[in-house]
């Protein structure tokens, strides 16, 4: 799967400590080796891997004390399951678990 | 521009006259305008020809982003990857050496700790085991 961000990759990685870095990064490279065609195969890798209701492919990871929100597009295959688009995940936001739940209750209640 | 996601064209040359045709990205300035195109289109539902032309972007963005990802990749090592996933599946080392089928329990932490590196059998297993690639442990 392809990963990228809004901000070049380098400017949204600088906000973290090389120990930060590691997570994501195992994540990174779990995820960069995947050819996930469906939710299925994607919760297969990450069984925690949760789904955000009414935005599309919208996933949220976490990763230790933090959580990664994505949008992903499957990958696609042909017939005899030969790669036929390659995946794609956008990274959408990282943030603690508590400024993701505020951001999400203000989500519900239309705020943002 | 702001664009609302009402606003977006549906098909791929919609897109292109909207955001642009994804060509090689040479420079801060397009890479910045290659990344809002990406969030504008990006949680929510799409459709197919929005996918593909999100796909097309990203993997000039990717090419654009690679010594960023590669630097980042580097802090992955095998056991920090392996890791994850036992967190994410739940599991302890000694877990782990019993999915490795090891008798003395010893094998999972020592791969969790980086004091071991898998073997091939063993990688063929997590591998199998995690659903990812055999690479995420070599």
């Amino acid at each position: 799967m392809q990963i990228v961000t809004e901000e070049t990759l380098a400017e949204y990685m600088a906000q973290f400590t090389q120990a930060e870095q590691r997570r994501p990064g195992a994540w990174a490279a779990i995820v960069r080796a995947a050819a996930w065609t469906n939710h299925a195969s994607l919760t297969a890798t990450f069984p925690r891997a949760g789904r955000v209701r009414g935005q599309g492919n919208a996933y949220t990871f976490r990763l230790g004390a933090h959580r990664l929100t994505t949008d992903v597009v499957f990958a696609k295959v042909d017939e005899d399951a030969k790669l036929v688009q390659e995946g794609l995940v956008i990274l959408v936001a990282w943030e603690d678990h508590a400024d993701y739940e505020r951001r999400n209750r203000n989500r519900r209640r239309g705020r943002s | 521009m702001t664009t609302t996601h009402a606003d977006l064209p549906t098909t791929y040359a919609g897109l292109c006259e909207h955001f642009g045709f994804p060509r090689r990205i040479r420079s801060k300035a397009q890479r910045k305008r290659a990344g809002r195109a990406v969030m504008a289109l990006a949680r929510r539902k799409r459709t197919a020809e929005q996918d593909e032309y999100l796909v097309d972007l990203a993997a000039r963005i990717a090419d654009y982003d690679k010594p960023a990802l590669e630097a980042l990749l580097e802090q992955a090592t095998p056991a920090a990857a392996l890791a994850l996933l036992c967190e994410e599946h739940g599991l302890s080392g000694a877990d782990l050496s019993r999915i490795l089928g090891d008798k003395t329990r010893t094998i999972g932490s020592r791969l969790l700790s980086g004091k071991r590196a898998p073997s091939k059998a063993q990688v063929k297993i997590l591998a199998d085991y995690f659903s990812c690639s055999p690479a995420v442990f070599l």
